[in-house]
C-alpha cells in the first residue's frame, strides 16, 4: 500500500476566537473505516467540513490522496464523497433532477449517469418515487438520495456525517454491509457519529475528540485495552464526562415530576 | 463554424476559469428552482408567479408615468426621470429580495464540496440575478421607450437607443449593490454582515423615498441649469450619463453628452471587471467564511428591563394565547432581519415630508387657517396605512418559517386572541411610539396641543386602516411560510395599490379640522369602528386559519413519512 489517504497535520479552527478544533492530527489509510466520535459541540462536524473544503482551516495542512486540499481544492474534491447531517439538498427538484445536477458538476458521461442513477435509487429502493419531488420525501429518503449522490462518481474517500439518521432498520443494515464491501474495495471511509454502537461495530478504528481535541485514536479493541472498560460506550463516558451521568439523568426526572405534581 | 463558436467560447470560460458545462447546469437548475417555490407557494390559488405580476404592475406605473410626461419634457430629461427611476428602483430591489441571491452561505451547505471553482459559482448566481434584472428592467422601461418616439421632439430612433441603455443603467446599479456587497463581506463577519446590510439598505430606502421627491423638484432646475449651458453637475449622478449616451445614440454630439456618455461607459467597465474580478475569486473563501462565522453573544437584559416587560405583557394580552404572540411578534419586530428591512424603510416618509415640509415652508399647522392645502401634515401620517401594508405583507413569511410546527401542534384554544396579540404587538411595539415621536417633532412647529392631536388622529385613521388591512390577510399563522423571491415585492406593490383610498382619510381628516370639537368626537368614532374592525379581523383570521389548518391535515405535513 502506498501513503496514507488521509494525512491530517495540525488542524485548527477558530471561530471569532473560539476554539473548535484545536491541533489535531491524524493519518487513514487507504481501506480504512475511521470512526469520529465526540459529544456534541466538540468538533466532529467543523473537522468534516474543513476535509470536505467547505470549512477553511484557521491553521494546519490536509493531504487528501497525496493532493493538498488548501492548494487543490477543485482535484481533491473530484476525488471525495460527503454526506452531510443536515440539510444539503434542493427539495424543489426531484430525486432523479438532483441526482442528474450532482453528477454533471462531476461531468459524469451522461449514458454512466443515467444507469448509475437507476441503479442506486433501486437499491436504495426510491425508483417509484424518483420524478417526485424531494420536499415529498421523508427524513430518511432524503438520506437515502444523499448517500446516493455521495456515492454518484465513485469517490477515492467518503465523509459521512450521521449518515444513518432516519433510515429505516432495512437501511441502516444494508448501508453497513455497504460500507463494508467499499472499504474491501480499497475505499477510504470517515464515519462521523454518535451512535456509539453502529461504530463498535462497523469501524476498524475510532478517533474520539472532545472539545476540539482528540483523546483517543485506536482500534475498539486497543481503546478498551487502554481504558480498561467493557464497550465503547463506557471508553466514551470515560474520555468525554467530567460529572456522573446517572445523577444528572435522576436530578433532571425529578425536576420535571415535580413540575407535574 | 457553429462547433468553432462554441470551442471559442469554451477556452475563453476556461481563460476565466468558468467551467461552461456547471455553469449551465447549474444555472439551469437555479431558476428552475426559484420558478418551481413560487408556484409551489401559489399552488391552489389563481394567483400568477410572483415575477410576472411585479413585472406586470411596473409596467403598468411606468406607463402611466411615461404617459403624464412624454409630452412635457424634453427627451433628455425625459430619459433622465426614466433612468433615475429605474436605476433606483432596481438597486432597491436588489437591495431588498437578491441578498440571499449573491451571498448566501446555505446554497454553499449543498455545493460546497463540490469540485466548482469561485468563479463559476459567482457566474451562476450574477447570471441569476441578471436575469431577472433584465427582465424587471424590461418591464420598466418597455413603454417610456415606445412613448418617447412620440414625444415633443418626435425622435424615430429613440426606443432603439433607450431601451438598450435603459438596460445597460439597469445592470450598471444592480452591479453596484452586488459591489457594496463584496466590500462589506471583506470587512465583516455574517453576523454583522447581515446587520450591516440592513442598515444600508434601510438608509438606501430612506434614499428612495427622498429620491422620488427631491427628483420631482429639482427637475425645475436642471432644467434651468440646461438653459444656462451649466449641466457639468450631472457628473456626479448616474442616470445623467446614461441619459448623456442615450442623446450620444441619438446623433447628439454635444460636448456634455459625450462627457457623460464616456464617463458612464468607463465607470461601468471599470465596475464589471476590476470590482467583480476581485470579488469573484474569492467568491467560495468569502462564503466559507460566512458559513463559519457564529453568532455573537448578546448580553441578557437586565432584570429590571425584563420585569417591566413581563408587567406589559401582563397588563396588555390577558390570555396566555394573547400573550404568546404578543410576546412572539413583538421580538421579532426586533430581531428580525428581513421584517426591518422591509418594515423601517417606511420611516423615511414622515422624515422625507417633515424635511420637504420644512425646507419648503408647507409644514403649516392644519388646524389654523390657511389657504394652502397642508399637504405636508397629512403625508406625515401616512406612515401608518405604510407601516401597516407592509407589516400585514410580510407577516407570513420569515426565513425561520420551517419552527412554525410549534403553532400547528401548540394546544392553542382560542385563535381569534393569538390574532389579537398579533396586532396588539404591532400597535405597541411600532405604531403607537411612532405617532408619540410625530407628536413631539410637530409639536417644535406647532403648538404642542395641536401636534398630538394631529397625531392621535394619524394614530385613529391607522387603527381602522389596521382592522380593514388585517380583514384581507390570508397568511395564516405568522412567519409560518418560506420567503420566496419577488413574492413581497409583489404583495406590496399590490397593496400600494390601494393608496388612493387615503385621498379619502385625507379630505376627512381636512374637513374635521375646519370644525372646532368635532376632532375629538371624530376620534371616539375613529377607535370604535378600529376596534369593530379590529375584532372582525381577528374573528375571520381565526376562522381562516384553522380551516387552512384543517384542509392541510393537520400535522400529516410535519410527519416523516410523506404526506
Amino acid at each position: 500500500m502506498s501513503g496514507p489517504m488521509i494525512e491530517v497535520v495540525n488542524l485548527t479552527k477558530r471561530y471569532d476566537g473560539v476554539l473548535a478544533v484545536d491541533q489535531i492530527s491524524f493519518t487513514i489509510a487507504q481501506g480504512e473505516i475511521v470512526g469520529y466520535l465526540g459529544p456534541n459541540g466538540a468538533g466532529k462536524s467543523t473537522t468534516v467540513k474543513m476535509l470536505t473544503g467547505i470549512l477553511r482551516p484557521t491553521e494546519g495542512t490536509i493531504v487528501i490522496d497525496g493532493l493538498d486540499l488548501l492548494k487543490d481544492p477543485i482535484e481533491v474534491k473530484r476525488r471525495i464523497g460527503y454526506v452531510p447531517e443536515t440539510g444539503g439538498i434542493y427539495e424543489s427538484l426531484t430525486a432523479y433532477e438532483y441526482l442528474q445536477l450532482v453528477g454533471r458538476l462531476y461531468h459524469l458521461p451522461e449514458e454512466v449517469l443515467d444507469h448509475r442513477i437507476e441503479e442506486f435509487l433501486k437499491l436504495f429502493g426510491l425508483e417509484a418515487v424518483m420524478h417526485e419531488r424531494l420536499s415529498s420525501y421523508s427524513k430518511g429518503m432524503k438520506q437515502k438520495v444523499l448517500l446516493s449522490a455521495a456515492l454518484l462518481h465513485n469517490p477515492k474517500v467518503l465523509f459521512l456525517d450521521e449518515p444513518l439518521t432516519g433510515l429505516d432498520a432495512h437501511s441502516a443494515l444494508l448501508l453497513k454491509e455497504l460500507l463494508r464491501r467499499l472499504a474491501a474495495e480499497g475505499k477510504t471511509i470517515f464515519y462521523c457519529s454518535h451512535i456509539l454502537d453502529v461504530v463498535e461495530r462497523t469501524c476498524t478504528r475510532v478517533i474520539i475528540i472532545h472539545k476540539g481535541r482528540i483523546v483517543a485514536d485506536g482500534t475498539v479493541e486497543q481503546l478498551k485495552e487502554l481504558t480498561r472498560q467493557g464497550t465503547l460506550e463506557d471508553i466514551f463516558k470515560q474520555l468525554t464526562y467530567s460529572s456522573d451521568i446517572e445523577e444528572l439523568a435522576q436530578a433532571f426526572a425529578r425536576s420535571i415530576l415535580e413540575m407535574e405534581g | 463554424m457553429r462547433h468553432r463558436l462554441l470551442a471559442l467560447l469554451e477556452r475563453i470560460a476556461r481563460r476565466l476559469e468558468l467551467d461552461p458545462h456547471q455553469y449551465w447546469h447549474l444555472l439551469r437548475i437555479s431558476l428552475l428552482l426559484d420558478f418551481r417555490r413560487q408556484s409551489a407557494l401559489s399552488s391552489g390559488q389563481s394567483t400568477p408567479s410572483a415575477l410576472l405580476t411585479t413585472c406586470l404592475v411596473y409596467g403598468i406605473f411606468s406607463l402611466l408615468f411615461a404617459l403624464f410626461t412624454f409630452r412635457v419634457l424634453d427627451l433628455f430629461h425625459y430619459s433622465l426621470i426614466f433612468l433615475s427611476y429605474s436605476m433606483l428602483m432596481i438597486a432597491f430591489i436588489v437591495l431588498s429580495e437578491f441578498g440571499a441571491t449573491i451571498v448566501s452561505p446555505d446554497d454553499y451547505e449543498i455545493l460546497g464540496h463540490r469540485p466548482i471553482t469561485s468563479r463559476t459559482y459567482f457566474a451562476v448566481k450574477l447570471s441569476n440575478l441578471l436575469f431577472y434584472i433584465l427582465l424587471i428592467g424590461s418591464a420598466l422601461n418597455v413603454f417610456p421607450a415606445l412613448l418617447g418616439a412620440f414625444s415633443e421632439s418626435a425622435e424615430r430612433l429613440f426606443p432603439l437607443v433607450y431601451f438598450p441603455v435603459a438596460l445597460l443603467a439597469c445592470l450598471f446599479s444592480a452591479m453596484l449593490v452586488v459591489l457594496l456587497y463584496g466590500a462589506l463581506l471583506r470587512v465583516i463577519n455574517y453576523e454583522k454582515f447581515k446587520d450591516a446590510l440592513v442598515y444600508v439598505q434601510i438608509v438606501f430606502s430612506f434614499v428612495v423615498f427622498f429620491g422620488y421627491q427631491v427628483l420631482l423638484r429639482a427637475m425645475p432646475y436642471w432644467e434651468q441649469a440646461a438653459q444656462t449651458g451649466s449641466r457639468r453637475a450631472l457628473l456626479i449622478v448616474p442616470p445623467g450619463w446614461f441619459a448623456g449616451l442615450v442623446q450620444v445614440g441619438l446623433g447628439r454630439w454635444e460636448r456634455d453628452f459625450v462627457l457623460w456618455a464616456g464617463w458612464g461607459m468607463l465607470m461601468t467597465g471599470f465596475l464589471v471587471s476590476a470590482g467583480l474580478r476581485s470579488f469573484s475569486l474569492d467568491y467560495s473563501l468569502h462564503l466559507a467564511r460566512l458559513r463559519a462565522a457564529t453568532a455573537e453573544r448578546r448580553r441578557a437584559q437586565p432584570l429590571f428591563r425584563r420585569r417591566i416587560a413581563r408587567a406589559l405583557e401582563w397588563l396588555l394580552a390577558r390570555s396566555p394565547e394573547e400573550r404568546a404572540a404578543f410576546y412572539f411578534v413583538g421580538r421579532m419586530l426586533r430581531r428580525d432581519r428581513m421584517l426591518k428591512l422591509r418594515l423601517y424603510p417606511a420611516l423615511g416618509f414622515p422624515i422625507a415630508f417633515i424635511g420637504l415640509g420644512i425646507l419648503e415652508k408647507s409644514l403649516t399647522d392644519p388646524f389654523l387657517p390657511s389657504k394652502k392645502f397642508p399637504s405636508a401634515a397629512f403625508f406625515t401620517v401616512l406612515v401608518g396605512p405604510l407601516l401597516i401594508l407592509n407589516f400585514q405583507a410580510l407577516l407570513p413569511y420569515s426565513p425561520e418559517h420551517a419552527a412554525a410546527w410549534l403553532f400547528r401542534v401548540a394546544p392553542v384554544r382560542d385563535l381569534v386572541r393569538f390574532f389579537t396579540g398579533v396586532r396588539k404587538a404591532f400597535l405597541v411595539s411600532l405604531l403607537l411610539p411612532l405617532f408619540l415621536l410625530i407628536g413631539v417633532v410637530l409639536s417644535w412647529f406647532w403648538t404642542p396641543w395641536h401636534a398630538f392631536l394631529h397625531a392621535a388622529l394619524g394614530f385613529a385613521l391607522s387603527y381602522i386602516f389596521l382592522g380593514i388591512a388585517f380583514l384581507f390577510y390570508r397568511g395564516g399563522f405568522p412567519f409560518s411560510l418560506e420567503p420566496v423571491k419577488m413574492t413581497q415585492t409583489r404583495q406590496m406593490t399590490l397593496a400600494f395599490l390601494s393608496l388612493p383610498l387615503f385621498g379619502l382619510f385625507f379630505f376627512l381628516l381636512y374637513v374635521l379640522y375646519k370644525h372646532p370639537g368635532w376632532p375629538f368626537v371624530a376620534m371616539g368614532l375613529f377607535l370604535l369602528l378600529g376596534w369593530i374592525l379590529n375584532r372582525a379581523a381577528d374573528q375571520r383570521n381565526a376562522r381562516a386559519t384553522r380551516i387552512q389548518h384543517e384542509l392541510e391535515g393537520g400535522l400529516s405535513e410535519w410527519l416523516e413519512e410523506p404526506s
